[in-house]
């Protein structure tokens, strides 16, 4: 997209969305105002402002970013702790690699009918299927990082006789602070994505539906505001995710 | 072999009681094998040691002969082989002894990154000791090792040689009754050295530690050993186990001129090339 956009680690400047804004406001005022499906972007706000009236904006945006606070919580904590498992453990790593990889590959399209079938067009059901497919950034990195986590860190929370949780909270946790951060700042987008894609693949609720809704009934110019949001989502979950990233580097310093 | 195994006990003072002969460590016929399954390999056979309370053993060998292996063994932190008797204090030993700590030759995996240098030395205290209390024994620590003024470093920001130093310091807060040291020294430069040398000597001599001390440097293990035990062969065994003939107290300068420093270094020596000529 940009230059120094959202793929930045820690925050990026905002100075860098400038062209895009330019491109925007190119549209605007250049192109052709009779083509009915490129209405230019300020139809796009006046767009959003009528859902914005008819009450439904606000709680698209609630519902979608709860989904995705949730799955990438679940990501994190579920692919921290497998990802310890499979780095820690050769047993485990040889029983558990095959079928991981089965999973990895599965596309979320693909998980969304099953899930739907199993658990109906619940919360739950959005959590599973994004969950399931945003895990692997943080597993795969947390998961090498223990691997290489040095032997003599450990022998040396032995030798000085820390208990199970002390090596745990002060030796293993700390090595792997980095990778969980790594594997984060790669999932978050994803998350993100595989939200919207399963609101629009099932209508059931958030801006994924509010999209679906609107092309649906050729109302293009909501069409587009509602991904323009999207983007401006994204970007503020990059922001946050950099500003977390400083936060877990001052945690570092102090276990 | 014998004769050796007696001496230097005897000095050790009035310990008496039953299962408390005065002994630390016993090794009998101890066997290591490293790697799994088929790839197993032994690394020492038919090992016996005894070391009395507050010796002080130098153990030396050539690369590779098993000297890491044999201090994780006694570290607890590699199991013998079946048959082989490993007694600590009279017990047997099945996991880290408590009250024995190891400097490990590979300081850099065994710091923590994101400690600083004092925090890395209260490491092993945080679980026992009150914060005011654990300060003043790292800062003690450090003090011992010379980087009091480098406490609040993190190990990035400091050499190899001063690293090695936290890490020396981190066992050394732990006041502990064994002290396992590979190569401690190794990455010291030699004047660094040869200061901590002579305090680690003085520590020994003061807290009545049984140090075991695995070196490359012959005059750095006739310096400070009691006694010296070569390894050799494989899998190895002792080769030579000789008591110190040296007074207690050891000076760089003195203590290199005498003559029974000569010759005890003149044997080691003899030891080690033999080895590499003959087998
Ligand atoms: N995990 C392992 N599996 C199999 N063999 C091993 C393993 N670790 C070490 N060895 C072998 O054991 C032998 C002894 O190794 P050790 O590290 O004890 O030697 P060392 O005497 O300490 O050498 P150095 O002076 O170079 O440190 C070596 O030949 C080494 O190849
Ligand atoms: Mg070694």
């Amino acid at each position: 997209m940009t230059p120094g956009g959202n793929h930045g680690a820690s925050a990026p400047p905002l100075r860098g969305l400038l062209p895009l804004i330019v491109g925007l406001l190119a549209w605007q005022f250049l192109a052709p105002k009779s083509v009915a499906y490129l209405p230019p972007p300020l139809e796009w706000l006046k767009a959003l402002e009528t859902l914005r009236v008819s009450g439904s904006l606000w709680p698209a945006i609630f519902t979608t970013m709860t989904s995705f606070a949730e799955a990438l919580v679940l990501s994190i904590l579920i692919g921290s702790a497998l990802g310890i498992l499979l780095g820690r453990s050769q047993r485990l790593d040889r029983m558990l690699g095959p079928s991981l990889e089965f999973w990895r590959t599965m596309p979320a399209g693909a998980l969304v009918p099953v899930a739907v079938l199993i658990l109906g067009y619940t919360e739950q059901m959005t959590l599973f299927v994004v969950t399931l497919t945003s895990i692997w950034p943080i597993l795969l990195n947390v998961r090498s990082a223990a691997r290489r986590i040095s032997p003599d860190r450990l022998d040396a929370a032995r030798v000085l006789h820390l208990s199970w949780f002390a090596t745990q909270r002060k030796i293993l946790i700390p090595s792997l602070v980095g990778a969980i951060q790594l594997g984060t700042q790669i999932a978050a987008p994803i998350v993100l994505i595989i939200v919207l894609l399963v609101e629009i693949l099932t209508q059931g609720s958030g801006i994924g539906r509010e999209i679906s809704l609107a092309q649906s009934t050729f109302r293009s110019a909501t069409v587009f505001g509602l991904v323009m949001l999207t983007g401006i989502l994204g970007l503020a979950v990059n922001l946050l995710i950099g500003w977390s990233g400083a936060l877990l580097r001052n945690y570092e310093t102090n276990v | 072999m014998s004769v050796a195994e007696r001496a230097a006990g005897g000095g050790s003072g009035p310990e008496m009681q039953s299962s408390d002969d005065g002994i630390a460590f016993r090794c009998r016929s101890l066997a290591v094998d490293l790697g799994i399954a088929d790839y197993k390999r032994r690394i020492i056979e038919n090992l016996d040691i005894e070391v009395p309370r507050r010796q002080f053993v130098c153990i030396l060998g050539e690369s590779g002969v098993g000297k890491t292996t044999l201090l994780r063994v006694f570290g607890g932190l590699v199991p013998a082989a079946p048959g082989s008797r490993l007694e600590l204090n009279g017990q047997a030993i099945s996991g880290p002894p408590q009250g024995a700590v190891f400097v490990f030759q590979n300081y850099a995996g065994s710091l923590l990154p994101w400690r600083t240098a004092r925090k890395n030395v209260e490491l092993g205290l945080e679980e026992t000791l009150p914060k005011a209390e654990r300060q003043r024994r790292a800062m003690v620590a450090l003090e011992q090792v010379g980087l009091a003024d480098r406490a609040n470093d993190y190990p990035r920001q400091m050499s190899g040689g001063m690293q090695q130093r936290v890490q020396i310091a981190r066992a050394l807060a732990l006041e502990p009754r064994l002290l396992l040291m590979d190569e401690p020294f190794g990455a010291l430069d030699a004047m660094t050295r040869e200061n901590l040398q002579i305090e680690l000597r003085r520590i020994h001599q003061a807290s009545g530690a049984t140090i075991m001390f695995i070196t490359h440097d012959v005059d750095e293990a006739v310096l400070l050993a009691d006694r010296l035990i070569v390894l050799r062969g494989k899998p190895a065994a002792v080769g030579l186990d000789i008591v110190s003939p040296l007074p207690k107290e050891r000076d760089q300068i003195t203590t290199k001129e005498l003559p029974a420093f000569l010759e005890l270094r003149h044997t080691i020596y003899e030891m080690l090339r033999g080895h590499g000529t003959r087998a």
